[in-house]
This record gives structure tokens, C-alpha cells and sequence, in this order.
């Protein structure tokens, strides 16, 4: 650090850089503070190395608060013990969305077995029949798409499959696997809002500008 | 750290190791912040973090019943789960990510990219100080960075981060005393400071 003089001992250079340091992490003592001063009364920058030091700190602090701030959105991919699937949609909504784009896809499309043979209740255009009692969960799926591209809300399906989990299977061959799909949606906002960090380190609500989109919000 | 939990760490340990999804569910809410630091600490630039946070979430989930050694056990595995999906699927993600957000700024006409966002929201100058000493830190040798930001994860001690790199605290308090000073050498040839706020 430039404060120190040139011709500083190394010994006192490397004692002010630990006490500093140990003030600026709350973890020095009433002996520490002591040295701390009297090294300051011989040697006066040591206050602006300390000043630095701790400005530093609070800075890097914020910094990393908001880069590692996602991590609160990452949940494990495990459902609560006793909970129902309903229960576990949400948790997985949360946690699959871009971050979970980018990883670990699996190519075993074509290979894939639902645990019973789905039923694909169609009319003679291929278009899922209106007996919603019959209907499976693909035939739900494919209804929120057709109906979500007509509407423009949905802009159509990921088409990487995120894997969560394997399990060979106990009878026959091939195994179980557990995977998240993902949708691409459309919506148009009056207004966005992003959770920065303030210099306290709390999560506040910053309101963003679109500046160059038509239409933004200013 | 960030979430509420009274558990006995050794307690929600042995439990998740026998299968137990809701204690592993809370093990990962007390310790992501400062895994995401640690993959902050050794990830290539360009990735992004919380698409390697997933892939050790995922990992986690899938290995922690081969997990020996109880609560000692838990820190030194899960950096060790971060440091390698850090270095080896980093750039591998990126790639992917880079389709991904060309798709999204097609179908909305809005700017998703999670580095511009984050350059809107860092309107205070303290924030782009911080951003500059990280970018920074990134560049110290590999034992002083990562401890160096694993300080800067609120609430963790000296202790807690030795018990991650397996290193006594006293080395761990050296190192980001070392650290801080060769941060600072680099950030005033880069003119960040005191001083050079002063001047502005």
C-alpha cells in the first residue's frame, strides 16, 4: 500500500497489514487495538491503511452480496418430505428458470419411457379431444401451448430437458429418470423492478429503464 | 447465514445422509451464499453463477448419501462439489447461456443479459468500487483470492472458512491480510481508492 513509506521495515509493514486487517473484520481485541495504536503514533498513514482498508472491505462486500444474491433463488431439487407434487410445483418454478437452462441437459429424447403408456385422446386432426376426463398431462401440455402460441403468451418449449435425477430400474431394464421442462413466455410489464443491494447490504427495489426500447417505461 | 433454521448441523447432516430431502434442503438454504462465493472465486469470468449454483445444487442432491465425516465433513465436500463444477463446467455453461439469451432477446426485444441488469442496478459509486476490487481479487493467486471473498460472505469467520479450505484460521487470517494488501497495490495502479475518489 502506498501510505506506508518506502523505507519501511518489512516486519512493521506486515504487523500494521495484520492488525488492520483483523480491526476490519471485528475480530481484533483490546490488545490488538492497543498495538494498533501505538504503531499509529509512530507511524500516522497506518490510520489511512486502515481508513482504505475498511472502505475496501465495505465495498467488496457489497459487490459480492449482489453477485452471489441469486443463490437465494437456487433451491435444491428434493421435494419436502410428505409434501404432495401439487406442494412441489412452485419450489420447482422457482429454481428452473435460466440458471437451470444452461445446465446439465441430457440428450434422451427418443429414449424417454413414462412409467404407463400415455393415452393421446385425438380427433382425426390430431388435435387432443374435448373429453377432459380422458385428457393425460401431455394432452393438458400441449392445450396450454396451442392455446399460449395463439394467444402470444408462449413462445414455445426449451428444447434441452433439465436433468435432476437417474434410477435404474428395480424390474426390467432402463432406468427412471426425473427431468424439468421449460416454457418460453411473452408478457408486457408497465414496469420492472430488480433487487439490488444497498450499501447496508439490504435487498432493495430498483426500478429499471428500458432506454432504446419503444414504449419503455421511463 | 440469510435463513432461519435452529437444527443441529450434525444432526440435519446424519439425516440427509439417510435420505432425509428435507434436511438436505435445509443444509443447502444455510450454506448456497457462500458456495456461490466460492464458485465466484474460481469460475472463468464469464460464467455466471447461478447456473453453476444449480449444477452443485444438483450434485449435492445426488451425492450427499455418500457424504463421510459428519458436520467436519460438510464445508471442505461442498467447496470441493464448487470448485469442480467451477472449473470444469464454467465455459461449457457459457456457451450454452449464450444461445439461450439470443433466444429470449428475440422472442421479448428486452436486454435479459444478467451483466447489463446488474450494471443498471449498480448506481451507487461504493457498488462500482466493489465491482472493480472483485474483478480485481479474481486475478490474486489461487490460496489468497478465495478466502480474501469468503470474508466478504456476511457472517462467515476465520474459523468457518478454514474449516472449508481445511486450513487453520490463523493461515486463513494471514492470507486475506496478504490479500487485502495485494488487492490494494494492484487497485491504486488502477487508480481505485481514497485518494483517486478525492480527486474525482
Amino acid at each position: 500500500m502506498n501510505n506506508a513509506p518506502d523505507n519501511l521495515d518489512l516486519a512493521t509493514r506486515d504487523r500494521v497489514d495484520m492488525l488492520v486487517s483483523r480491526i476490519t473484520d471485528a475480530e481484533a481485541g483490546t490488545q490488538d487495538w492497543a498495538a494498533f495504536s501505538d504503531l499509529a503514533e509512530r507511524h500516522p498513514w497506518a490510520w489511512r491503511e486502515l481508513a482504505q482498508t475498511q472502505r475496501d472491505h465495505a465495498a467488496m462486500s457489497v459487490a459480492v452480496g449482489v453477485a452471489i444474491q441469486s443463490a437465494d433463488t437456487v433451491f435444491m431439487p428434493v421435494r419436502s418430505r410428505g409434501a404432495s407434487s401439487a406442494d412441489s410445483r412452485p419450489r420447482f418454478a422457482m429454481w428452473a428458470g435460466w440458471a437451470a437452462a444452461a445446465c446439465m441437459g441430457v440428450a434422451f429424447f427418443g429414449g424417454l419411457r413414462p412409467h404407463a403408456p400415455a393415452t393421446m385422446p385425438t380427433t382425426t386432426a390430431g388435435v387432443p379431444g374435448t373429453n377432459l376426463a380422458n385428457w393425460t398431462p401431455n394432452d393438458y401440455l400441449k392445450g396450454y401451448v396451442d392455446s399460449g402460441e395463439k394467444s402470444g403468451l408462449v413462445l414455445g418449449e426449451v428444447p434441452r430437458r433439465l436433468l435432476i435425477e437417474t434410477r435404474p430400474l428395480q424390474q426390467g431394464e432402463g432406468f427412471e429418470v426425473v427431468y424439468v421442462r421449460q416454457f418460453v413466455e411473452r408478457a408486457q410489464v408497465t414496469d420492472l423492478l430488480q433487487f439490488a443491494t444497498d450499501e447496508a447490504g439490504r435487498a432493495v427495489p430498483v426500478r429499471q429503464t428500458m432506454p432504446g426500447v419503444p414504449g419503455a417505461p421511463e | 447465514m440469510g435463513y432461519h433454521d435452529d437444527s443441529n448441523t450434525a444432526d440435519l447432516v446424519a439425516q440427509a445422509v439417510d435420505g432425509d430431502q428435507d434436511a438436505v434442503r435445509r443444509i443447502w438454504a444455510r450454506h448456497r451464499r457462500w458456495v456461490a462465493a466460492i464458485l465466484i472465486a474460481h469460475m472463468p469470468r464469464e460464467a455466471e453463477v447461478d447456473d453453476l449454483l444449480q449444477d452443485v445444487a444438483t450434485l449435492v442432491v445426488s451425492k450427499i448419501h455418500g457424504l463421510r465425516g459428519g458436520e467436519a465433513a460438510l464445508r471442505p465436500w461442498l467447496r470441493a462439489i464448487a470448485i469442480s463444477v467451477a472449473k470444469t463446467r464454467g465455459r461449457r455453461t457459457q456457451v450454452r447461456k449464450a444461445g439461450w439469451l439470443k433466444l429470449v432477446n428475440w422472442a421479448g426485444g428486452w436486454s435479459v443479459d444478467g451483466e447489463q441488469q446488474r450494471d443498471d442496478a449498480a448506481t451507487t459509486p461504493l457498488i462500482e468500487e466493489g465491482r472493480r476490487l472483485m474483478n480485481l481479487a479474481k486475478d490474486l493467486p489461487d490460496g489468497y483470492r478465495e478466502p480474501l471473498l469468503l470474508k466478504c460472505v456476511q457472517g462467515m469467520s476465520y474459523k468457518e472458512i478454514g474449516e472449508a479450505m481445511g486450513l487453520p484460521d490463523t493461515t486463513i487470517e494471514t492470507r486475506i491480510a496478504r490479500a487485502r494488501r495485494m488487492l490494494r497495490e494492484r487497485a491504486e495502479s488502477a487508480g481505485i481508492g481514497l485518494t483517486a475518489a478525492a480527486e474525482a
